[in-house]
């Protein structure tokens, strides 16, 4: 049946009507050839990066160490920074310094001079006994040297220390047992407990940790550690 | 001579049948894309899975190197930044003997 005759009066509506049919017909079958051809390009892609990936593992390793071993070292270098900065801080170095000395961010350096600000209050805030009364110290520092102030119940002494030289770390003035009783208002009898406290003290937290303490009978001597066995 | 009347009956068979093919030439299509998408979708996990045993290997290979060596790469970094302390102290007009003094207790 031939529906394009010009003649028939239904020709025009039905060839309008065929035409529509096929357009919508294009319309759904090219929707699905690209949608179909997506997907093959996604396959194919998916295929590639696989495959480029196996020829290329060595490297990929290669890479992954490299980036890794970055990443380490930065943190390593970031936790030595943070101790040298604590240590500087500790010498009285002013937090721009220490930001400018270790090329640190000036936000990081505040925070780890509150943190030894604060383990220093609370160092000094954390009494131990000695005798019959409580004992804390604090630390006030000056460029070279500085002063130990120890308090041991209402009594406060001032003790003067400055850097040594050699193995010598730092050398702390301290009264003979002759004149101890005299100049700090403290018992004899608490001296040695008193000169251990120091010594402990502030070798652990002025000597970072690496360092030791001998009393002599005028100075309590914070020696560097040389290494196991070897002070 | 009248217009014979139309077959509507065909016309529209004509133009269903016509449909029915596309869809059904839509569907075959879609189903292919879909299991393209599932077979790349695989391929990628299996790429991202592989990345990822071989940034852990290496990771872990990392790790280990430095844990055994923690001490070594510590110190090492250590005595570099303070030399480079050292050296702004020293640019800044600071004496020797301060300097040494400053950064005594970082030595070992």
């Amino acid at each position: 049946m031939d529906h394009q005759d010009g003649n028939d009066p239904y020709a025009a509506a039905f060839a309008q009507m065929k035409a529509g049919n096929e357009r919508a017909i294009d319309d759904i079958l090219k929707t699905a050839r690209a949608a179909r051809a997506e997907a093959a390009d996604l396959l194919a892609d998916a295929k590639v990066e696989l495959l480029e990936l196996e020829n290329s593992l060595d490297k990929f390793a290669a890479k992954c160490a490299e980036e890794h071993r970055l990443d380490l070292e930065k943190d390593l270098l970031r936790r030595v920074k943070k101790g040298v900065a604590e240590q500087l801080l500790r010498r009285s170095t002013t937090p721009e310094d220490v930001a400018a000395l270790l090329e640190m961010p000036d936000e990081e350096v505040r925070e780890i001079a509150e943190s030894v600000a604060f383990s220093n209050s609370l160092a000094g805030a954390m009494p131990v006994l000695i005798g019959e009364e409580r004992a804390w110290l604090e630390y006030e520092d000056s460029g070279r040297g500085g002063y130990i102030i120890f308090h041991w119940g209402g009594r406060t002494n001032r003790f003067w220390w400055e850097f040594g030289t050699g193995n010598a770390l730092v050398l702390v003035d301290i009264p003979s047992a002759e004149s101890w009783e005299g100049e700090t208002g403290i018992p004899l009898r608490n001296r040695a407990a008193a000169l251990e406290y120091i010594g402990r003290k502030t070798s652990r937290e002025q000597g970072n940790g690496d360092s030791h303490f001998r009393i002599e009978e005028k100075q309590i001597v914070l020696l560097r550690k040389l290494g196991e066995g070897k002070t | 001579m009248e217009n014979p009347v139309p077959d509507f009956q065909q016309f529209a068979l004509d133009i269903q049948s016509a449909m029915q093919s596309a869809i059904a030439e839509a569907e075959k299509l879609r189903d292919e894309a879909a299991a393209d998408r599932e077979q790349a979708a695989e391929i990628r996990s299996q790429a991202i899975d592989l990345r990822h045993k071989i940034e852990n290997r290496e990771h872990r290979k990392a790790e280990d190197f430095f844990a055994q060596n923690a001490k070594r790469l510590k110190d090492e970094m250590r005595e570099k930044l303070l030399e480079q302390v050292a050296q702004k102290l020293r640019k800044a007009g600071m004496a020797e003997d301060r300097i040494s003094l400053k950064l005594a207790t970082f030595s070992e």
